[in-house]
């Protein structure tokens, strides 16, 4: 994955500060380690990615002072290597380089060498991708980054090979550069000062000050432009490829909808960004991206129509594309987006819960064939093995009829339907992806679509049931309190909107499971990830964030006070913790986090992960309206106003800070409900407020007295309201302005419209 | 001190109903008012005919300052309004 920055690369001045040494590396690494199948430190940690490297012939450290002290002390340089556990190049960097004695032995006699999971760190992970960005123009995972002992940045990179390639370095041969370059007076001073001028940039980049200028509505439609001139028309997405999934933007595109309707535009840019969010979604769903089988998407295409992915399935892009999809549904109410809605949230379910409830954080690219190949024995994990198809594998499977028109329908060849296959690993190999709409499908085989769905149905399930067997990629089990945030919020959503309770009670489990295992309620302390018993990290801006608006959407679909009671403590600990009163914005990490960090990251713009500040601002915009708060206000309006002055010239970096623009000046629906949930009186009332796409809407139920008084502490009005002629009862108000209240969901659906 | 006549057309149940009586409390503005909820049958039906005349959409509060009709608790109009 890669990520691009808007840096002058100052790249050739570093490369030629090792250029003009040549390599010369003393024998002093000559005595080959003997560790090879010995644990290092990394043994006594939690994390997946961490303990993928335990054995590793690298005398790896974890994040720690141990190991800055050491390099402080020996005065060498630290190498520090960033990755995730379900990271294919880190697998290969792994396997190729970490694992080899003779390369850990370069390693090990230069550097000192720190291995971090950026999932466990996404604040260490923001700062030193953001200088390798600045060195190279681009970067991603691997990430391997030189710093001096003192955590500045000097030189870095991504995946290397262990010899050299074309126009590659090898992996040696830079350690041995940059051993060769420290040691040498001059050389080093120019690193040195290079770690300097880098930790200028970057801090410039990330720990900024803002003037506050007017908010312009404009900023919508420049964003929307932006947005057009990047889609691609013919197969969806907003960029070429790699195409990577990007539920910020769909997110944006549908709240832009909203806003068109609902504002005076004259014009039809509303339905030209519903065209673009549904054709992208709907793309995305027919592609190989999608786990045809399975439900729940893969992390991103290696080409630009969506088919041959990279097979890892990370939590939060299947949390905020369930979103997607079921706002799609709610739009349109085409049952396609509805099923893949479905399918996904029941994969989450199925393969992605712990016991307890807490969402694992992601399952693994690779895996180990199940066939051993010609030769037997052959035990090496590829890639998408898990998913993919030979013919006759799915002839064994389904028999001669069901499998040709199965064929047909999911796009298989005899030969493999894989076009672009550089490393050989999808010889003969089939990435399903629906070819064919059920229509054609029933056309070709002069059958009913009925017949013809029935048929699919029951051969994606023999599949399904034949694909168990295989050996499963590695999960990572980490349970991470943000990404947990994201799928509460999903599956909450997925309730109201497809009313299957399965929904919501998976969704009540994980929050539970979040304030047993990773949150103080006596210190109010919010921990960042848990796995076998252990809570660690103490939890970042982007924890606060996504957890509470998990715990708002959550409110919505149970209506339990003591959610929204939560969220509120969070959000008062999150402004003190975490919010720039001078400059607006959130940092990422709070004051007394690391003392090793070298500076405050303020996130400006939304990657594939939303960033917390444009969160913070969607939830303090709501929860202004749950209390009536003032405060709460001030901060998102000073926020908002702080990144927009940021970002005027890319309004489009930041989709999810635009919807909260949208619905800070259109100020949608508040509505209380009186009723008693049991009844069909205030389910109806519910259904049709669930069935209409309002984003940025808050609902309330009294439907007790304590639920009144606990409300009512927020909103004094909430004691006073009851119902109408003995039925359930909908205040709604808009824009400090109040409706006479309802019984009648017709009249109700008029209202909200 | 305000010539203006205020008159405040609002429901007992409505939050912004209750910020606008007491912000205007807090001005020190007389204002006459009506809970239309709380009235009954074609006393009801009548004012709300009234509001429908100021307000086509009938929501509340409906402020009226003098000649000029205010929708919702919109302090800075209001003000305007009370030329305070």
């Amino acid at each position: 994955m890669f990520t691009k920055l808007n840096f002058i690369s100052i790249l050739p001045a570093v490369i030629l500060i090792f250029y003009s040494l040549g390599i010369s590396i003393a024998a002093e690494e000559n005595k080959m380690t003997e560790n090879k199948n010995k644990p290092n430190r990394l043994i006594h940690e939690k994390s997946p990615y961490l303990l993928q490297h335990a054995y590793n012939p690298v005398d790896w450290f974890p994040w720690e002072n141990e190991a800055f002290e050491k390099s402080q002390a020996e005065n060498k340089p630290i190498l520090l290597s960033i990755g995730y556990s379900t990271c294919h190049w880190c697998h290969v960097m792994e396997e190729e380089s970490f694992m080899d004695p003779n390369i850990a032995n370069i390693m090990n006699t230069h550097f000192i060498c720190i291995k971090v999971d950026r999932e466990e760190r996404p604040d260490i992970d923001k700062i030193y991708i953001t200088a390798v960005s600045a060195l190279t123009g681009s970067a991603g995972w691997p990430l391997n980054v030189f710093l001096t002992p003192e955590l500045k940045p000097f030189y870095g990179g991504t995946y290397f090979p262990p010899v050299a390639k074309s126009g590659i370095l090898s992996w040696p041969d830079l350690l041995k550069l940059i051993a060769t370059a420290w040691k040498d007076p001059s050389k080093k001073e120019k690193l040195l000062s290079s770690g300097q001028e880098l930790s200028r940039i970057i801090t410039n980049h990330l720990s900024w000050s803002s003037s506050h200028g007017p908010i312009d509505i404009n900023f919508l439609d420049n964003a929307l432009n932006n947005f057009s001139t990047r889609f691609d028309q013919n197969l969806g997405g907003f960029s070429p490829s790699p195409k990577f999934p990007s539920p910020s933007i769909q997110n944006f595109l549908f709240a832009y909808y909203f806003y068109a309707k609902n504002s005076d535009k004259q014009d039809d840019t509303g339905e030209t960004a519903l065209k673009m969010g549904n054709f992208t979604l709907r793309a995305m769903a027919i592609g190989g991206i999608y786990d045809q089988l399975g439900g729940g998407f893969h992390r991103y295409s290696t080409d630009a129509k969506w088919h041959v992915p990279h097979f890892e399935k990370m939590l939060y892009d299947n949390a905020q594309l369930l979103r997607n999809y079921l706002d799609a549904f709610l739009i349109t109410r085409d049952i396609f987006f509805g099923n893949i809605a479905r399918e996904t949230a029941d994969y989450v379910l199925r393969d992605m819960t712990h016991p307890d409830g807490g969402f694992y954080s992601a399952e693994d690219a690779d895996s180990t064939p199940a066939d051993p190949g010609p030769n037997g024995g052959h035990k090496k994990k590829i890639e998408g093995a898990f998913y993919v198809w030979e013919q006759k594998e799915i002839d064994a499977v389904l028999g001669p009829e069901p499998a040709k028109i199965f064929s047909y329908h999911y796009g298989l060849q005899p030969e493999g339907n894989v076009e672009y296959d550089p490393h050989g690993d999808f010889k003969g190999k089939n990435v399903l992806f629906a070819a064919h709409s059920l229509d054609e499908t029933a056309d070709k085989f002069s059958r009913s679509n009925n017949t013809i769905a029935q048929t699919l149905k029951e051969s994606k399930l023999k599949l399904l049931q034949a694909r168990a067997a295989r050996p499963r990629p590695h999960l990572d089990d980490k349970i991470l309190t943000s990404w947990n945030g994201l799928m509460i919020s999903a599956l909450s959503r997925a309730y109201q909107v497809l009313e299957d309770e399965r929904y919501l009670i998976a969704a009540r489990r994980a929050a539970k499971f979040i304030r047993k295992n990773l949150y103080d309620s006596a210190t109010k302390l919010l921990h960042r990830r848990w796995r076998k018993g252990e809570r660690k990290i103490a939890g970042m801006a982007s924890d606060y964030s996504f957890l509470i608006q998990g715990l708002i959407d959550l409110y919505e679909a149970d209506f339990d006070p003591g959610r929204l009671e939560w969220a509120l403590e969070l959000m008062d600990e999150q402004i003190k913790l975490f919010y720039d009163k001078e400059n607006g914005g959130f940092f990422m990490t709070r004051k007394d986090h690391d003392k090793n960090i070298i500076m405050r990251v303020k996130e400006d713009s939304d990657s594939v992960i939303p960033s917390a500040g444009s969160v913070a601002v969607l939830n303090l915009l709501r929860l202004t309206r749950f209390t009536d708060t003032t405060e709460y206000a001030k901060v998102a309006e000073s926020t908002l106003k702080s990144i927009l002055s940021r970002i005027k010239a890319q309004p489009d970096s930041a989709p999810n800070l635009l919807i909260a623009l949208i619905t800070s000046r259109l100020k949608p629906a508040e509505v209380v409900i009186v009723g008693d949930r049991n009844k069909e009186d205030t389910r109806s009332i519910l259904k049709t407020i669930n069935s209409l796409f309002i984003p940025g809407k808050i609902v309330m139920l009294v439907d007790n007295n304590t639920t009144r008084s606990r409300l009512a502490r927020y909103l004094p009005f909430i004691e006073a309201v009851k119902k109408m002629d003995n039925r359930a009862t909908a205040y709604v108000c808009t824009d400090k302005t109040c409706k006479q209240p309802v019984t009648d969901p017709v009249a109700l659906t008029e209202l909200l419209n | 001190m305000f010539d203006n006549p205020v008159k405040i057309y609002s429901l007992s149940t409505c939050s912004h109903c209750k910020s606008s009586k007491k912000f205007l409390s807090d001005c020190a503005v007389m204002y006459d008012f009506v809970d239309v909820d709380l009235l009954e049958g074609e006393e009801r039906r009548a004012i709300l005919e009234d509001i429908k005349k100021f307000n086509p959409k009938c929501s509340f509060p409906t402020i009226i300052i003098g000649d000029k009709v205010i929708v919702g608790f919109k302090e800075k109009e209001i003000k305007d309004a009370l030329g305070i």
